[in-house]
């Protein structure tokens, strides 16, 4: 089986790539309804926490904690639709036989520049996470709620792919270059 | 910062390459020194010399990666549970030669980023040795996974085994970009090599 060009892996990748941009916009539909659910909840009943299960545990959930989960998980949802998208794009020309194509290295740029978004914006977050703990901490029902359980601090394997992702954009506009030079010579 | 050559992030992480090429040497030597170790336990026991009951351990759990695992509770004498133990030193070998492997050639593929030649005629075949190492570590995962339960079956007086299964699909997702990459990189040779002759 060919690795470039129509019926090719590049095409099954494609294909893949098709099937996970539905999967994340079914999960954010399904994000979108649970955050209409907690603000109609949270603001329409003026109730300020609810208990929910969460493994194993019993926690009263505060809204301002919802709200950081939302933004959560929305910012992620998001990324992955947007790199999900440009890596189609990516494959498409990979599909078509063209992968030195001008704008390759622009859609790699956008993928880590999103990805850069994505690991940065934990931080805030983690951060006013930590903060609204040490102001008000959820009451918790049975065996306690472990902070480090849920803090994993930086993922160095994503800045690792974020480098990795850096030089490779680098590398498809040379390939472009070479591609129009050979092109301008015939 | 730029992207290729010296001083470049491709050097960058060159350098970090080169780290984990030393950690996995360190990883390896441990693990050498651990199958060595437990192979003179093991003749110690048989000849009698130490109680066999010292190998004895309540509950164990063998990853094989993220493809599977295999929850044990050793209760009995320790020489029983060899299947277990030596299938799991054959699954850190794997992992580690096969993790060796593919940090040296990206090594190479990064010197050459370095060097400012991303289309160097050896960069598609480093690629493909990649996904070629990545495809044996997960091929061999499998068949390990099945040679334990195997040995288990046959050998393992064990209180009882669970066996988890399953593909991991990220780990074949890598294999058929890395292929894809392969073949950019060597359609990027062809183009520098025709931009060279014509020159």
């Amino acid at each position: 089986m060919k690795a470039l060009g129509k019926g090719s892996i590049a095409s099954f990748i494609r294909w893949a790539l098709g099937f996970a941009w539905w999967v994340m916009w079914f999960f954010a539909g399904i994000l979108t309804i649970a955050a209409i659910a907690c603000t109609l909840f949270f603001f329409g009943l003026a109730v300020h926490a609810y208990k929910i299960e969460t493994d194993g545990k019993s926690v009263l959930m505060y809204a301002p904690y919802a709200a950081i989960g939302f933004a959560f998980v929305g910012v992620s949802i998001a990324g992955t639709l947007a790199i999900i998208w440009r890596l189609r794009r990516l494959f498409t020309n990979f599909c078509a036989g063209d992968p030195f194509n001008k704008s390759n290295a622009d859609h790699l740029r956008w993928i880590w520049i999103i990805l850069l978004f994505m690991e940065v914006w934990k931080y805030p977050l983690g951060a006013l996470t930590v903060a609204l703990w040490a102001v008000a901490p959820v009451p918790v029902d049975k065996d306690g709620f472990n902070f480090d359980d849920h803090h994993n601090g930086i993922d160095f394997s994503t800045w690792f792919a974020i480098l990795i992702i850096i030089v490779l954009a680098e590398v498809f506009r040379e390939g472009a270059r070479l591609r129009e030079e050979q092109e301008l010579t015939i | 910062m730029k992207a290729l050559g010296k001083g470049s992030i491709a050097s960058f992480i060159r350098w970090g390459l080169g780290a984990a090429w030393w950690v996995l040497w360190i990883a390896a030597a441990g693990l050498a020194l651990a199958a060595i170790a437990y192979v003179v336990l093991l003749i110690l026991s048989a000849m009698g010399i130490i109680d066999a009951s010292f190998l004895n351990r309540g509950h164990g759990e063998f990853h094989f990666g993220s493809s599977g695992k295999i929850n044990i509770d050793f209760d009995d004498s320790g020489d029983a549970t060899w299947p277990a133990i030596i299938t799991g030193f054959l699954v850190g070998g794997v992992a580690i030669g096969g993790a060796l492997v593919i940090v040296f050639r990206l090594r190479k593929l990064f010197a050459n980023f370095s060097s400012g030649e991303p289309f160097h005629k050896s960069n598609a075949d480093h690629l493909r040795a990649i996904w070629i190492a990545l495809l044996v570590i997960e091929v061999s995962r499998y068949l390990l996974m099945a040679l334990m339960g195997a040995l288990l079956a046959a050998f393992g007086q064990t209180e009882h085994a669970k066996l988890n299964v399953h593909v991991d699909l990220s780990t074949w997702f890598a294999i058929l970009i890395f292929i894809v990459l392969a073949e950019v990189f060597r359609e990027g040779a062809r183009l520098r090599e025709e931009q060279e002759l014509t020159i």
